[in-house]
């Protein structure tokens, strides 16, 4: 018992003027202020160090936690630096996807360019002899005859230059595919751009496969005019689905030498403010399994080394993100596959 | 049924409070006994057993009936209880396993009840230094009696000398079983709560090293080093073992994670130096999650007597019993006894408990489980 309070007991219990049941009321009255006292006592005690005990154990886990959030930038940082890591080797994988694509177009270019080079060798040949007889009329003194032959040289120089223009443009449409896109829509004639593609897959083809032939059937809506794409990548996305579509068929074609008419068409068409593009095939078509792959990335149903995989991956990218909108597949197993690109015509 | 309390320091003064209590024609048969392992056991049961009364006893750590708490003493609820209605079981558990004495007290109770209802009494401290699986035991007898049955009691305790805890009957006594005061809950009705207040703080942590109730790491780092650290605690040496429980482990448990229950309460029992580790009163699976805890506030006493009143309503009870863990009495002090005093006088019929190492309840989920830091009561009422 607390001193002091102890010694008012001994007071009271001592005290003879006191009735006894008055001392019984006043020891229970000390008796009971002791009681609160130690209540009181403990209750400071505990506080004080519960106090002390949750400062410390706040402080820790504050510690703690600043050492868990640095540790969480650390890996911010090094997931940042893996994320652009990734982003730089998907550029080289897309570079890679459009030298790939190059590489089938290499052929139809080289036949392409080969015709204008053909005329300027022919024309330029003819000119230098045109050259010759144009000296011997002027040393003969025949001016008429000269300014005849004169004129033919312009002409002939008129072609060449009209088909080293040809070439031109064909060399700087191969660079502008290769380039990394701007990214940038610009009014395109779509129709002209299926056209090209479909011409320099097909030759590419037949150039490294001379025995192959193909029906190729064109339905271009001319309603469409000029809308407005990047045309790198949507040229991209028609050349890809036009050299799988010719892989298709040429593979049919070896499965069936006989009564097989290997056949691509590509349809443009206007419906409403969407244009459609269709590419179809009398190919072997896809399983179910396959067609619910076939725009991941990496899956591809060509032997290993020739294809990437990621083609239609991209294509779909192309299509959708780039584009906002859709690039859909309809197949049937043994009788062929439509790819069906929408996008917005505005 | 009738029920008295009586208290005493010595045998001699149990025997004379025990011929007091009768002087009115009192005849009890059954005693609850809650006694220090410093008071002489046999002589108790002799006297006890002397007027004819069935035993069901356990060490404490700390006695208390209605209106006094004592230290080394003798508390003893005495009930004058249809013989029909009960019956005392008592597993030495020996060199069986826990799961098997615990089936085998299960099936026992079925047997003479066909809705048993158990006032439990284990012991807590084992040889090889671990503590009895309260847990296991629960889901043991739940296996055999049912999820809904009532299991209210409390672990034996031994003055904190963790020398050994002792459970007993009419001559019967072990340092390792279990004792049991099987009611039929069909004639006596029990009404009890569990109530810890112990408050969890800071983030949740994970055990990331375990073995049985050792625990090597908690996110990583040395256990020991961390819980030693996080509470601010100066000890430095191998042998402050009783310090450590003292200052530092009855006051701030662990509150573990369990799967749609309430989160277990797991008192940190001392520490292997070498080790690194944390001694717990239970098993500690390695994976566990768990949050630092804070004793209760002071107004825990207001609370708790607030949920015996709701639980009460308008029923009424002829006996309380009362099992609060040792770890109150450090962490509410005088105040550990004025919830005890609280609650009798919710209920307001002869009361006693103990101060025990580890308690069986009612959880305020409903569900009857193995708790540590609580104070759980059970009232006995015949139907």
């Amino acid at each position: 018992m607390n001193q002091q309070l102890q010694s008012v007991l001994d007071f009271i219990r001592h005290n003879e003027n006191i009735t006894e049941e008055e001392k019984n009321h006043l020891v229970a009255l000390v008796k009971k202020a002791n009681s609160d006292l130690e209540i009181t006592e403990f209750k400071l005690e505990r506080t004080e160090k519960v106090k002390r005990t949750t400062a410390i154990l706040l402080e820790e886990t504050i510690a703690e936690l600043e050492q868990k959030r640095k540790a969480i930038e650390e890996t911010n940082a090094a997931l940042s630096k893996s994320l652009a890591d990734l982003k730089a080797t998907q550029a080289q994988l897309i570079q890679s996807e459009k030298m790939a694509s190059l590489g089938e177009l290499t052929a139809g270019i080289a036949h392409e360019i080969q015709n204008p080079l053909n005329f300027v060798n022919n024309f330029s040949e003819v000119s230098n002899e045109l050259i010759d007889e144009m000296n011997e009329e002027m040393e003969k003194g025949d001016l008429e005859e000269a300014r005849e032959i004169a004129a033919d040289l312009k002409q002939n120089l008129e072609k060449i230059n009209h088909h080293g223009k040809r070439a031109d443009a064909i060399v700087k449409g191969m660079l502008q595919h290769s380039r990394a896109s701007s990214g940038q829509k610009e009014p395109t004639d779509l129709n002209v751009l299926c056209d090209e593609y479909l011409r320099l897959s097909y030759h590419g083809l037949r150039a490294k496969d001379n025995a192959f032939n193909a029906v190729l059937n064109t339905d271009f809506d001319t309603s469409i005019g000029k809308i407005n794409i990047v045309p790198q990548d949507i040229g991209r996305v028609v050349l890809n689905l036009l050299t799988n579509a010719f892989y298709a068929v040429n593979e049919k074609k070896k499965q069936r030498p006989e009564d097989y008419e290997p056949s691509v068409s590509i349809r443009t068409k206007k419906i409403g403010n969407k244009v459609e593009i269709r590419v179809e095939d009398n190919g072997n078509g896809m399983p179910e399994s396959v067609k619910d792959k076939i725009f991941q990335p990496f899956f591809t149903t060509k032997p290993t080394g020739q294809g990437t995989g990621l083609g239609l991956s991209m294509s779909y990218d192309i299509v959708t993100k780039g584009h906002g909108g859709t690039l859909k597949l309809e197949t049937k197993n043994g009788e062929g596959s439509t790819f069906i690109v929408e996008v917005p015509d505005v | 049924m009738k029920a008295k309390s009586i208290k005493g320091k010595s045998t001699e003064a149990i025997e004379a409070a025990l011929a007091s209590s009768m002087t009115d024609g009192f005849k009890p048969n059954l005693a609850i006994v809650f006694l220090s392992i410093k008071q002489d056991r046999q002589g108790i049961v002799d006297v006890l057993q002397s007027k004819g009364i069935d035993v069901l006893g356990a060490t404490s750590s700390g006695e208390f009936i209605d209106g006094h708490q004592d230290e080394e003493s003798i508390a003893i609820l005495l009930l004058d209880l249809s013989p029909k209605h009960y019956t005392i079981l008592f597993e030495d558990i020996g060199d069986r396993v826990l799961q098997d004495a615990a089936t085998q007290m299960a099936r026992d109770a079925l047997q003479k009840f066909s809705n048993p209802a158990f006032i439990l009494c284990t012991t807590s401290l084992m040889e090889d230094g671990g503590i009895l699986e309260g847990e296991t035991l629960i889901r043991s007898l739940e296996k055999v009696v049912g999820p809904g049955s009532n299991i209210f009691g409390g672990m034996a305790g031994d003055d904190l000398s963790f020398t050994g805890t002792y459970v007993f009957t009419n001559g019967r006594s072990t340092k390792y079983g279990m004792a049991a005061l099987l009611l039929d809950a069909d004639k006596i009705s029990l009404q009890g709560l569990a109530i810890s207040g112990w408050k969890p703080i800071g983030v949740f942590r994970t055990v990331t090293k375990s073995e049985a109730n050792l625990i090597y790491t908690i996110d990583g780092k040395p256990a020991l080093e961390m819980y030693l650290r996080f509470l601010g605690s100066d000890i430095s040496q191998a042998n402050d073992q009783l310090n450590f429980f003292e200052s530092l482990g009855r006051h701030y448990p662990f509150q573990i994670e369990r799967d749609n229950r309430e989160p277990l309460m797991c008192n940190p029992m001392g520490f292997d130096w070498e080790k690194g580790a944390l001694i717990c009163e239970s098993n500690v699976p390695q994976g566990s999650r768990f949050r630092f805890s804070m004793p209760p506030d002071f107004d825990i006493k207001d609370t708790l007597e607030a949920k015996a009143r709701e639980l009460k309503g308008d029923t009424d009870a002829d006996a309380l019993l009362i099992f609060s863990c040792v770890g109150r009495l450090a962490a509410l002090g005088p105040m550990a006894q004025q919830e005890n005093e609280a609650l009798q006088q919710v209920w307001n019929v002869p009361m006693a408990g103990f101060y025990c190492y580890g308690e069986y309840g009612r959880a305020v989920d409903g569900k009857h489980e193995f708790h540590s830091t609580t104070n759980s009561w059970v009232a006995l009422k015949e139907k």
